[in-house]
């Protein structure tokens, strides 16, 4: 009480970081699981040779890969590329994958590990058969949505766009997926002074970037 | 906590965000950054009382990180999931290539060594060159043509040199030119089509007019370093580039710009490409030249048939008589586009050439599949096409496409043309304002006036009319032919025979 009164925390918040601090100081467990029972089963499966359950196993995270590919990689086409890319590698690297860290988070340190060294996912610009494949000329949202809120999104678009690819990773597992600093650091191997420069330097320049569009 | 705002910054609003924003009470960590060594997290609560910058900044935040969650689509739709999946399995189970291990650390080998051997190139490549200065983005494209490009911070002229391309000077507008910044961003212009532009600043937003003059002379790969500024809308960017790459004659230009007209959709945007391409000799004659010898090329009979012209028109006509199988494919083209000139005439044109050789195609099927659908301005255009052709069997094809448009614009003419001398034109003129979607009273009221009442009410039949249904109880008719003009929604054919049936009647005053 006395902490999130000096601190104008809620309660919710305090309990939150102080968990998170005192998880850091913790030793680790002895078998370390990060995993849901089912995901246990899966991997088992997987393990055991049903190659299935790595359907079953990554499905649902895909949703959440996939945004954060195409906010790292800035492109519908080449996040595609290296979200397959990443899939790939999470195909074979499964088996050896222990749960020390939470599934999300290792398919996270692929992606971006990957991101650092696009030779090894972008695809060659090569023309494909246009038949029957259109292309939306308007990528902007629909006509319903409010201008307002339609130019705010545009121009959050654009700052994101001046972000290096990193900043916008960081940025995006903080402010879409809520990690905290130090959860950031792991999935981006780097220290958790590095991850929360990152992210405070990609929302001070977003920040610049709108300026007095994000004011109340 | 000393340091004192200025008007527009603090120097404790990042460390108020990590703290307020991201819940970062590490005061450790707070330390390691670097902001301010001696600062608890009390006294960064403390301070975001009193600061006005800081709780701005906060709220402003906040608001900000709300956006961007709110405007992450966590979703993936479940064919897109299925595919990456099944490719997944399919790719994994082929050439199995080590996964990339998570504990490594710092730059990786491989990288570090491709970096070092690029730098030495770079250098070798100063040192031998000395004036011309490169682009680093140019070095990884050892399979193309070899350039040295100089662009110098003197304004104007630039030189250039190429292999491709005699040695010239061309004029550079914008200092900011000479020395863009390294960042590209990858530009959609058609699938797997992408074009690699440096991003400069805002003020080249909207200079697609000197870009023109430079993707005019410059070779490929100094055309892919040429820089737009980013607006709010990526589509005008990449309307704008194709805009650029338009009039160039540079073949990877050319390409990337065709590959855009035909991926497309139909808009605003690219019809005002199309008509700018349209008004290009040069391309049209290029096109028209290529589609003789190409004719398999489907993105290249796209974008021609897209474009238009004199040249490409009749290229496509001799293409359509020589492999007929390609006629629906053109008629499909011309019909995803709103505005298209010359579109009908095109239209009926290959008709006739396809009839020449498929007189076994039934002509409604083939109308419908060519002109349903198409905008107002075309059954209008049709309608100009009748009144000016003499020649018998084109005014019949306008007509019957007429008929597929269903135009209600088009009422008052078609009256009158059921009225005029010549008797199979006034057969497929009632067949046309029988497939009008209004309301039949207008034809009711002309049935006392009309030289051809019966064909008239054969429309009427022919819309399924319920007024009809309840009076052809009067007429004497067999069952069949009861049936059959009740059922209605007539073909050409068989409006005519409701039309003989109705003649049988003699007296139709009644109805």
């Amino acid at each position: 009480m006395l902490i999130s009164f000096a601190l104008g925390l809620t309660d919710t918040q305090v309990l939150g970081s102080m968990g998170c601090c005192m998880e850091s100081r913790l030793s680790k467990p002895a078998e370390p699981d990060h995993l849901s029972p089912a995901e246990r089963l899966d991997l088992e499966r997987f393990r055991a040779g049903e190659k299935d359950a790595f359907a079953a196993l990554i499905r649902p995270q895909l949703g959440a890969l996939r945004a954060l590919a195409r906010r790292a990689a800035g492109d519908e086409h080449w996040a595609e590329d290296l979200l397959q890319e990443t899939l790939v590698r999470a195909y074979r690297g499964l088996s050896g994958f222990r749960g020390e860290a939470a599934l999300r988070s290792w398919l996270y340190r692929i992606l971006l590990r990957l991101l650092a060294e696009p030779r090894r996912w972008k695809r060659a610009d090569i023309a494909g058969n246009l038949e029957g494949i259109e292309i939306p000329d308007a990528l902007g949202a629909g006509p319903d949505e409010g201008i307002r809120e339609r130019e705010l999104r545009e121009r959050l678009q654009e700052a994101l766009e001046r972000l290096s690819p990193r900043q916008r990773s960081a940025f995006h597992l903080r402010a879409v997926e809520g990690m905290d600093y130090r959860a950031i650091a792991e999935v981006m191997n780097s220290s958790s002074a590095a991850a929360r420069m990152l992210v405070l330097a990609a929302r001070r320049k977003v920040m610049e970037r709108m300026g007095r569009h994000l004011k109340p | 906590m000393s340091a004192k705002s200025d008007q527009n910054h603090c120097p404790y609003s990042d460390a108020v965000l990590a703290l307020l924003l991201d819940g970062d009470s590490d005061t450790q960590l707070i330390q390691e950054t670097g902001w301010q060594r001696d600062v608890s997290a009390a006294d960064l609560a403390s301070h975001r009382r009193e600061c006005p910058i800081c709780n701005s900044a906060i709220e402003s935040a906040r608001r900000l990180d709300g956006l961007l969650a709110a405007s992450t689509d966590l979703s993936i739709d479940e064919e897109l999931a299925s595919r990456l999946l099944e490719k997944t399995q399919a790719i994994a189970s082929t050439v199995e290539e080590p996964v990339l291990a998570t504990e490594e650390t710092g730059i990786p080998r491989r990288r570090l060594k491709t970096q070092l051997v690029g730098l030495g190139l770079l250098a070798l490549g100063f040192t031998a060159g000395g004036l011309f200065w490169q682009s680093g983005e140019g070095i990884g494209q050892s399979n193309r043509a070899t350039e040295d490009i100089l662009l110098s911070d003197q304004l104007p002229p630039a030189k250039y040199r190429s292999s491709t391309l005699e040695p010239g000077m061309i004029r550079v507008p914008d200092a900011s030119l000479t020395r863009p910044r390294r960042r590209t961003e990858r530009l959609e212009m058609a699938p797997r089509q992408q074009l690699a532009v440096l991003r400069l600043t805002d003020r080249l937003t909207g200079s697609a007019e000197f870009l023109l003059e430079l993707g005019e002379h410059l070779p490929v790969t100094f055309l892919q370093r040429l820089g737009l500024g980013l607006s709010s809308s990526l589509s005008e960017i990449r309307s704008q580039t194709a805009r650029s790459l338009l009039r160039s004659e540079n073949p990877e230009a050319r390409r990337l710009t065709l590959a855009s007209l035909s991926a497309w959709i139909d808009s605003p945007a690219l019809a005002l490409l199309l008509a700018e391409a349209r008004q290009q000799t040069s391309l049209r004659m290029f096109l028209a030249r290529r589609i003789a010898r190409e004719f398999e090329d489907e993105l290249l009979q796209r974008a021609a048939v897209r474009i238009g012209g004199r040249e490409i028109d009749r290229q496509l006509l001799l293409l359509v008589a020589d492999r007929p199988a390609s006629a629906d494919r053109i008629a499909r083209e011309l019909g995803s586009l709103q505005v298209r000139p010359e579109r009908e005439q095109l239209l009926l044109d290959l008709w006739e050439a396809d009839q020449r050789k498929n007189d076994n195609v039934d002509e409604l099927q083939r109308a419908r599949r060519w002109f349903s659908g198409l905008p107002s301005s075309s059954s209008q255009a049709l309608m100009e096409e009748f009144h000016r052709s003499r020649r018998a069997d084109r005014r019949r094809r306008a007509l019957l496409a007429i008929g597929v448009c269903r135009d209600p614009l088009l009422s008052d003419e078609l009256r009158l043309i059921v009225d005029g001398s010549r008797h199979e034109e006034s057969e497929l003129a009632a067949f046309a304002l029988g497939q009008l979607p209004a309301g039949s009273d207008e034809l009711l009221q002309e049935l006392d006036w009309s030289r051809r009442p019966h064909l008239l009410l054969a429309a009427i039949a022919c819309r399924q009319d319920a007024r009809l249904a309840r009076s052809l109880a009067r007429l004497k008719l067999s069952e069949a032919e009861h049936q059959f003009l009740i059922a209605g929604d007539f073909t050409p054919e068989q409006l005519a025979i409701a039309a003989a049936l109705f003649r049988q009647q003699g007296d139709l005053a009644g109805l």
